[in-house]
């Protein structure tokens, strides 16, 4: 089965031109299974940790969504035990011409930008809306301990 | 090795109209060793000078407001007089003295300053009353400095003028050949394959059957091979902006073997081609040179200047002194970035790039082109897949108009421009959409999507 050509541009420019504190890297075997890593943001409680993902493209990518996941463990409101992440334009808001580059950026701002009102993890967003810097402070324990 | 020698090495590969046009920094350093007798002869030796100077520099801050009356000794200054229409450096001097010498006027240089100095000397052990005495001391040989530097840099200015104006005469001319040599073979033509225009436009605007050889296909490839490179700039995101002079060089030298390797040279059918491409990479080896010398003739000003501060203790014109600088003339710096930028703006885009008429979401040729309500373009496939899926929003601007789609919004005349400009990718791309299409209708007909066999 041939890749589609979108696949195969997408990828030699993640290889080629990789996004600031992203990377991401194909399987030999299945091109349509990449392992991510995406640094933490600056000024985030996940600063310095350097977070693993895994990110498939399913037989419909484009037109539907990339499944993504975090393989470390981190101490987000979004993001569930399982490392499932709680994004829009992975969801509803896909749309075809966002890309692989793009999806991994959001991802990235997620970090910088935990929303506790739309939680994936009703217990950490608890704990981001009642004491954000004991929430934030666990998040850095998280950060040092799994993703470092 | 001494900057001058490497300086002269450097001029030495660069082509004659450039290294003729160079700073004569060998001629400024013989003027510099004129200015440092001159000042020696006037007694005013480097440390003599820093000593000076340094008087000068103490006074700042909290001391200032107490007034400069409460200072002692000599005070002297550098300073740039241009009234005169050229630069002319020269030193104030004021000494605290209650007994002015009678001739101010009519005594030598050398012997005022001698006597400044001795006044200057005398008032670190005494409190003076603040008569103060000024002496103006013209520096000639540090005239004649700067106004060579001031005359070298004034030609360099002119001489990059004229240069650019020249590289604008030629880029223009190739431009011109270039859009000739690569005109779409099947512009008057109903049928994009390539062949076929061959004989359709006979009878059209063309000049003749013979002229009608395109190397349109050679030509795209070679701009994109270019683009690719990134010779003078990167546009990488974690690299992005000019490149070393020699990181410039091995990729130019890699652009112009790629070109080779990759047969693109014999490829092209015209004659005028060939000579296009020769412009090309002269233009290209002329902006490296243009690089090269504006940075030799930077780092020439700047060790002249290093070395004026150095031998005479006279500050250097900096940031806080700017005011020579200022007097000189200001070269344009950013000449090879403007260079790459016109051939940029100019030349390349006489090809159209097939990554300007990408359909965003396949990411190859949009064809057929649809133009969405909103304006937003993508090729007939993709759509037709999303209105299957029930999606609405455009991908780009999520305005619901995809479902309402439909013949009415082929975009003709891109349809046209394509054909004539993308003839091989539409037609592969038309036969692939029509493959795919066909593998859609036999999956739902029954077989499973997923697991739908797909023959190559």
């Amino acid at each position: 089965m041939s890749l589609p050509k979108r696949i195969i541009k997408e990828t030699e420019r993640l290889v080629a031109d990789p996004a600031p504190g992203i990377t991401a890297a194909p399987h030999d075997d299945n091109l349509r299974y990449f392992d991510v890593t995406i640094q933490g943001p600056d000024g985030s409680p996940f600063q310095q940790g350097i977070f693993k993902l895994e990110l498939f493209l399913p037989e419909e990518y484009p037109m539907a969504p990339p499944k993504v996941r975090f393989l470390t463990k981190i101490y987000h409101p979004n993001i569930d035990k399982l490392g499932r992440i709680c994004l829009d334009i992975l969801k509803d808001k896909w749309s075809p011409a966002l890309q692989i580059r793009t999806v991994l950026l959001s991802v990235q701002a997620l970090l910088s930008a935990p929303n506790p009102d739309d939680p994936l993890a009703p217990d950490v967003a608890k704990h981001y809306k009642e004491d954000e810097q004991g929430a934030q402070r666990v998040s850095r324990e998280w950060t040092q301990q799994y993703a470092s | 090795m001494h900057f001058s020698k490497t300086f002269a090495q450097l001029l030495r590969d660069l082509p004659p109209e450039l290294s003729e046009n160079a700073i004569e920094y060998r001629r400024l350093k013989k003027l510099l060793n004129q200015v440092t007798r001159e000042l020696a002869a006037l007694g005013l030796s480097p440390t003599v000078l820093h000593d000076l100077l340094q008087s000068n520099a103490e006074p700042s801050g909290k001391e200032k407001e107490k007034g400069r009356d409460s200072e002692t000794g000599a005070r002297l200054l550098y300073e740039f007089n241009d009234d005169v229409g050229h630069i002319e450096p020269r030193l104030r001097l004021w000494v605290d003295s209650t007994d002015p010498p009678d001739d101010v006027e009519g005594k030598p240089q050398v012997a005022l300053v001698a006597w400044a100095l001795q006044r200057h000397a005398e008032a670190q052990n005494a409190v003076l009353n603040s008569n103060k005495v000024e002496l103006v001391i013209p520096l000639v040989s540090d005239s004649a400095f700067f106004q060579l530097l001031a005359a070298t840099l004034q030609a360099l200015a002119d001489h990059l003028i004229a240069t650019h104006a020249q590289f604008v005469e030629t880029l223009k001319d190739l431009t011109k050949v270039v859009s000739d040599s690569a005109r779409p073979v099947s512009s008057t033509s109903t049928s994009f394959k390539p062949l076929s225009a061959l004989r359709s436009d006979a009878g059209g605007a063309r000049v003749s059957a013979s002229s009608r050889k395109s190397d349109l296909y050679s030509w795209r490839e070679i701009f994109q091979l270019y683009v690719e490179t990134e010779i003078f700039e990167s546009v990488n995101e974690r690299d992005r902006g000019s490149r070393t002079i020699e990181d410039a060089e091995t990729r130019l030298t890699q652009f112009a073997e790629r070109v080779k390797t990759r047969g693109l040279d014999r490829e092209l059918k015209l004659q005028q081609s060939h000579k296009a491409l020769d412009s090309f990479l002269e233009l290209n080896s002329f902006i490296l040179n243009v690089k090269k010398f504006e940075l030799a003739n930077a780092e020439a000003m700047r060790k002249i200047l290093k070395k004026h501060t150095k031998r005479t203790a006279l500050p250097a014109p900096d940031s806080s002194n700017t005011a020579p600088l200022a007097l000189l003339p200001a070269t344009n710096t950013l000449l090879p970035r403007t260079l790459v930028q016109e051939l940029g703006t100019t030349l390349l885009p006489v090809i159209p790039s097939l990554d300007d008429y990408a359909c965003l979401i396949c990411l190859s040729i949009a064809f057929k082109p649809i133009r969405l309500a909103c304006g937003h373009l993508f090729c007939v496939r993709c759509l037709v897949k999303m209105q299957k899926r029930g999606s609405d929003d455009c991908p780009m601007c999520r305005a619901p108009c995809v479902l309402i789609a439909d013949r009415s919004n082929v975009d003709w005349a891109l349809l046209n421009f394509m054909r004539d400009w993308f003839p091989e990718e539409a037609s592969i791309k038309l036969r692939q959409n029509e493959r795919e299409a066909a593998d859609e209708q036999m999956a739902e007909l029954g077989m499973d999507p997923n697991q739908r066999c797909r023959v190559m």
